[in-house]
């Protein structure tokens, strides 16, 4: 990923700073500048524990250019304690521990970073 | 708007074409249709690509393949939606045609993707998914179907080689299929034990990537010769849905190609019992399955179940990849499409030989952009 690229996303990569919609409340994350629900524009910061669980997740052999180091690697969509799903690598994991509903520590990827920045 | 019309078509085999470029390939393509729609001359070019910028290291693929195919002059642009890009590039044929701007429009999907090695491609390929949110993380086409197809197995209490029937069903038809890249027989035994690309997708869930052609001539009824078969553009519709897969509202529905399926069949008059066969976008046999579902043919959770030649063969309730789809056949990306546009108007002209659907009078095509952000639906008639 280019140096600018991650420096404008790293509050969000790193940090985990998500939104609330001061509308109808709900949580987003990544930023974004309608919310999903009721489309409102104005949100407040809402900051994110990185806590959750696997809503799926899948074992990635054929990496694509950029990650072939990291191969095999878990990719994972994570439901978050305060809503919402979020897509991430799951690192020091156990291969067979993984499954549906497994409860996940700080869901960002600094392996994912490190790797591919 | 007024009605269209297919006037001709033409298309080169999928597969690895070492030997031919991508403006070759388009040519081939684009001359076939010429000569099937003879006398009529496009006065518009839509291309169907996603990655030429890319692997080819080449952009505006308008001008240079209507300078290429002798179309020199002429109106030609590229439309890019990833995998659903030749299906949208039919549909602003279409609506050229439709609005009166032209009288007749050329649709052409092509994609290069063997100049480049497996990661290259698969890393382009991955250019179709959230580039900050889902490719930074390593997300490729094959892992964001895995993710949709290991939380569908969760739920509906599945194993992968419950999906079996899609690929066996894909090869079956492909193999007669003379313009298919697998060409042969694939036992549901043997399905299961393919290396896996992203668990729980292994090899025998996911499409070959390839180079191909494919292109269709459009009309007013006016430009279609009096003996020919009317086959009508019936239907034209095109949706969006949250753009990754972690922000829509259920991970497990195609909510841009229900709508565009619902779209369809209003325009075309007709419901889903109406449709004689569906070719739809096959990448990963978890899309086929929620492609079923989503087009009304199945129950949510239950698109599964339709994986048996009696429901999806040539001769079943609902016939699907009838020449290979994308699974046999291929996928050349961005062409794809139009492949699928070729081979409905083959069904409905009654010239698919050993592929052909009885009595076939209404065909639909679907593809989509990416895990579903882009569906583009079309439904051609025949009137004859
Ligand atoms: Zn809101």
């Amino acid at each position: 990923m280019e140096v600018s690229r991650n420096w404008r996303l790293q509050s969000q990569r790193y940090r985990m700073e998500g939104l609330r919609c001061e509308q109808c409340g709900t949580v987003v994350f990544p930023a974004r500048a309608h919310c999903p629900q009721c489309a409102g524009e104005s949100f407040a910061a809402q900051a994110l524990r990185g806590l959750g669980e696997v809503y799926s997740f899948t074992h990635v052999h054929d990496a694509p250019a950029g990650f072939e180091s990291a191969a095999p690697f878990f990719l994972a969509l994570v439901r978050l304690d305060e809503g919402p799903l979020v897509t991430a690598q799951l690192t020091d994991v156990e291969r067979e521990a993984v499954h549906i509903g497994m409860p996940v520590g700080r869901a960002s990827c600094v392996k994912t970073a490190s790797v591919a920045c | 708007m007024r009605d269209v019309f297919i006037l001709g078509s033409g298309q080169t085999a999928v597969g690895e074409h070492w030997d031919l470029s991508l403006r070759q390939l388009a040519r081939a393509a684009v001359s076939a249709a010429l000569n099937a729609a003879r006398p009529a001359r496009p006065q518009a070019l839509f291309v169907g690509n996603m990655l030429a910028g890319q692997l080819s290291g080449q952009q505006q693929l308008g001008a240079l393949l209507a300078d290429y195919c002798g179309l020199r002059g002429i109106e030609a642009i590229t439309v890019e939606a990833a995998g659903a890009s030749g299906g949208a590039a039919l549909r602003q044929a279409y609506l050229a045609v439709a609005s009166g701007a032209v009288d007749t429009a050329l649709v052409l999907g092509v994609e290069k993707l063997t100049d480049k090695v497996g990661s290259s491609v698969a890393a382009a390929l991955g250019s179709a998914a959230d580039a900050d949110w889902e490719a930074a993380h390593g997300a490729t086409q094959p892992a964001l179907a895995a993710l949709m197809m290991q939380r569908y197995m969760h739920e509906q209490h599945l194993s992968q080689q419950q999906f079996a029937g899609f690929s066996v069903n894909a090869h079956s038809n492909g193999r007669t299929n003379p313009n298919a890249m697998f060409r042969n027989n694939l036992k549901a035994e043997s399905f299961g034990s393919a290396p896996m690309v992203a668990e729980p997708v292994n090899m025998f869930d996911t499409a070959p990537e390839a180079d191909g052609a494919a292109a269709l001539v459009l009309g007013a009824a006016h430009m279609l010769a009096p003996a020919a078969a009317r086959i009508r553009v019936a239907a034209s519709a095109l949706c969006t849905d949250a753009f990754a897969l972690a922000d829509r509202a259920d991970v497990l529905q195609l909510r841009a190609a229900q709508q565009s399926v619902q779209q369809a069949h209003a325009q075309a008059g007709c419901g889903a019992a109406d449709i004689d066969l569906f070719e739809l976008h096959d990448g990963f046999t978890i899309l086929a399955a929620l492609a079923l579902e989503a087009a009304g043919y199945a129950q949510p959770g239950s698109g599964w179940q339709l994986a048996h030649a009696g429901k999806i063969g040539l001769q079943g309730e609902i016939p699907i990849s009838t020449f290979g789809g994308l699974k046999a056949r291929g996928n050349p990306g961005g062409a794809t499409g139009v492949y699928q546009a070729v081979e409905v108007e083959q069904q409905l002209r009654g010239t698919a030989g050993a592929n052909q659907v009885q009595r076939a009078r209404r065909g639909m095509l679907q593809g989509l952009g990416g895990s579903g952000a882009t569906a583009v639906t079309h439904i051609f008639e025949c009137l004859n």
